[in-house]
């Protein structure tokens, strides 16, 4: 395992309160790690623990078994942070912005070029680096925030909400970039609160709220889990209400959501056999019809509940 | 490790030159202030400065004046005498005084000799004057009387001369020799100036070295603006952290701001000095003179620079917006200026305010360059403002480092 979490606690404040609760995360190497929670959930504490900039209460943080505070200089040298904010200067380019970064990291000639040009090639900055950070659009940012954190040719890459505030195609972009060098070998550690964007992306998540880790698991494992009796028919529509009353009454039919039934059955086969011919029509809008898995999304928020976090009183 | 604290040096000195407003605030404003002050302020500190006012002199006899005579007009102690074209009528004269080329001038009449050698015997006829005094109204009473009594000892020493030694054959030795008549206008009034116990030298400063330090001081504490916007910028945005994750330690981002803010602080001082002794003569104000220790120089503009930035820092580690950074350090700054005798001399203030302006630390500063550009003392008198400014200094950048280290 390359991050272990032990009963891990933090406290903020006086009197203190608990922000992460007995938090046992297990993040194994190679893998494209999810970490999903409403907002205020903990998400970026726990990546400051893991990154060693927030000190934690109790517990432990493991690194390949070693305590992170006995080796944190060698895991930095190898870490990447991709802080939620934009962590870099507006007033320089985004050349002055990798250089200045790349002195700070103590790199030096070849290696210190060779660094920059991986940097830039891997978020396409190539033709952006004399422009003012402040300049920039907010994906360009977002791309310059991930440039720099990359800057150290990182083994592990923590990544705090890479796509906020960006359009679907550089969303696209940095997605595909982050599945990349995956592939290459790098540990991603990644939150978000984008179900869709971590169900395609992300092989393990974990899901975090109030501070506790409610469930972490292989993505396919969590959703097939989950959902283990489920036909889910989703409507790229909001046909499931209209719909529901034009076919057969079959037990435990119901309606998940507007655009979702859902049918729980041991046999998934008579079901779609007995209302293929009311769907099939295009204008229903079916967009997928699924078994024994469930969306991201729908686990989610059956394990969050749907009530706003941030009017949480706490 | 030096190569990341160079990196940061050199981002803080690329960040400030990006910085327009910064810039100007460092820069400009004081070039500005001392340029404006030195030439709004001339008259208000001109009745400290020596007496300086020219005048003129038209011959219309038609004899040159006595070579004697001349040399003795030409150094009347205070005045400076404007040399005219050959071809000057008494009109032309009037015109150069109304034109402001000389306040006064002295009018040879064509019959001088006769005039100065003529006397009455009865109380009823007047003498006829010996020469004619032409003047600007803008002459003070007080001056006209100095440069009367100057005057009519050298045309006495004259009519002593012609009167007595008239009678003689032009070979004969003259009755009264040149050097007797020399003596009898020799006349020496003692004249010195009784200043409190404390100040043996000057001790009010002429607009330019009133202004030059005072607004060198001023600007050199407005670096808490650039400074904590900057710093402001960096803890914001999350940039200070990433430094932390890749293992820079707060002592050396803290010195990372300190050293080249105290560049910036010395370039400011060689600039405004430098405005000072060759830009403002040349707009025709008083120029400014080096002080004679340039250790003292040193010493006063470093322990200035480091109050500045001490301050400069606590006030970055203190606000939490830009907004804040900004307002706070330029207000309080402002109110230390006022209070330090920035925009009013400390000398027009009367005494218990005089007294108030050692809250200020601007007040230190700009008494210690006084010391050295007014009064031109030695280095160990500005000894006690530098430790004032290095102790003010000292305890702000303490409470930046406590309150830093808490935040990062
Ligand atoms: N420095 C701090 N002092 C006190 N409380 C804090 C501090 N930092 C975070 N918190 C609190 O801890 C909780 C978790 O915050 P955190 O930023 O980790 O959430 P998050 O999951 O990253 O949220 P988001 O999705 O909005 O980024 C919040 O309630 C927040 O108010
Ligand atoms: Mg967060």
């Amino acid at each position: 395992m390359l991050y272990q979490t032990i009963d891990l606690c933090k406290e903020y404040g006086k009197p203190p309160l608990a922000v992460l609760n007995q938090v046992n995360l297990n993040i194994p190497k190679g893998s494209l790690f999810g970490l999903l929670g409403p907002n205020g959930a903990g998400k970026t504490t726990l990546l400051s623990i893991l990154t060693g900039i927030t000190p934690k209460t109790s517990g432990q943080v493991l690194v390949n078994g070693v305590e992170l505070e006995a080796c944190i200089e060698e895991v930095r040298a190898t870490t990447g942070v991709v802080p939620q904010d934009l962590a870099l200067y507006p007033m320089l380019t985004a050349q002055d912005n990798l250089n200045f970064f790349a002195d700070v990291l103590g790199l030096k000639g070849a290696k210190r070029t060779q660094n920059i040009d991986y940097a830039v090639t891997t978020t396409a900055l190539n033709h952006h680096l004399n422009k003012k950070a402040q300049d920039f659009s907010g994906g360009l940012k977002r791309r310059l925030n991930i440039a720099i954190g990359l800057l150290n040719q990182p083994a592990v890459l923590f990544l705090d909400e890479p796509t906020v505030g960006i359009d679907p195609q550089t969303r696209r972009f940095i997605l595909e970039s982050i599945k990349s060098l995956n592939r290459e070998g790098v540990t991603i550690i990644y939150t978000s609160h984008y179900m869709d964007e971590v169900q395609n992306l992300c092989n393990r998540v974990a899901i975090i709220d109030r501070g506790t880790i409610l469930i972490q698991d292989e993505i396919n494992q969590l959703l097939r889990h989950q959902g283990k009796n489920e036909l889910r028919i989703h409507f790229s529509a909001q046909n499931a209400e209209k719909l529901v009353r034009q076919l057969p009454a079959f037990p435990h039919l119901t309606v998940a959501d507007s655009h979702t039934l859902t049918v729980e059955t041991s046999n998934p086969f008579t079901v779609i056999q007995a209302i293929s011919e009311k769907l099939s029509a295009p204008e229903n809008e079916v967009e997928y019809i699924a078994y024994g898995q469930q969306s991201l999304e729908a686990l989610f928020l059956s394990l969050t509940g749907s009530d706003t976090r941030d009017n949480d009183a706490r | 490790m030096p190569g990341k604290f160079i990196a940061l040096v050199k981002k803080e000195f690329i960040v400030l030159a990006k910085d327009w407003h910064g810039l100007m605030v460092l820069f400009l404003m004081p070039a500005a202030f001392i340029l404006i002050m030195s030439m709004a302020m001339e008259n208000a500190f001109g009745e400290h400065k020596r007496l300086s006012i020219s005048y003129t002199l038209l011959n219309q006899s038609n004899t040159p004046l006595p070579a004697a005579l001349l040399e003795k007009l030409n150094t009347i102690p205070g005045f400076d005498r404007v040399p005219l074209p050959n071809d000057s009528t008494r009109e032309r004269v009037s015109r150069g005084i109304i034109e402001g080329d000389y306040q006064l001038a002295i009018i040879i009449p064509n019959d001088f000799r006769q005039r100065l050698i003529s006397t009455t015997q009865g109380a009823e006829t007047a003498l006829p004057p010996a020469a004619e005094l032409l003047l600007a109204p803008t002459v003070k009473p007080y001056i006209q009387q100095i440069f009367t009594a100057s005057l009519s000892a050298i045309l006495i020493r004259q009519k002593i001369d012609w009167m007595l030694n008239e009678r003689t054959a032009p070979n004969a030795a003259p009755i009264v020799p040149q050097s007797t008549l020399d003596q009898l206008g020799q006349l020496n009034l003692g004249a010195t100036y009784i200043y409190s116990e404390a100040d043996v030298a000057p001790s009010t400063p002429n607009a330019v070295q009133q202004n030059v330090p005072a607004w060198l001081v001023f600007a050199m504490f407005f670096v808490a603006i650039p400074l904590s916007t900057v710093f402001l910028i960096e803890k914001q945005q999350g940039t200070l952290l990433r430094l932390r994750v890749m293992n820079i330690e707060a002592p050396t981002i803290l010195l990372g701001k300190l050293v080249p803010y105290f560049c910036v602080n010395q370039i400011q001082m060689v600039v405004m000095i430098a405005i000072g002794i060759l830009i403002v003569p040349l707009l025709g104000g008083q120029n400014l003179s080096l002080p004679h220790s340039m250790l003292g120089l040193i010493l006063i503009s470093s322990a200035c620079s480091i109050a500045a930035i001490g301050f400069a820092l606590m006030v970055a580690t203190m606000v939490r917006t830009t907004m804040q950074a900004t307002t706070i350090g330029g207000v309080v700054n402002i109110i230390f200026g006022a209070l330090g005798g920035i925009m009013v001399p400390k000398f027009i203030m009367p005494e218990t305010m005089q007294t108030l302006t050692y809250i200020s630390p601007m007040s230190w500063g700009l008494e210690g360059f006084l010391d050295l550009f007014l009064r031109q003392s030695g280095w160990e008198a500005v000894l006690p403002e530098v430790l004032y400014l290095s102790t003010f200094g000292l305890f702000c950048t303490t409470i930046a480092a406590y309150r830093f280290n808490k935040a990062y």
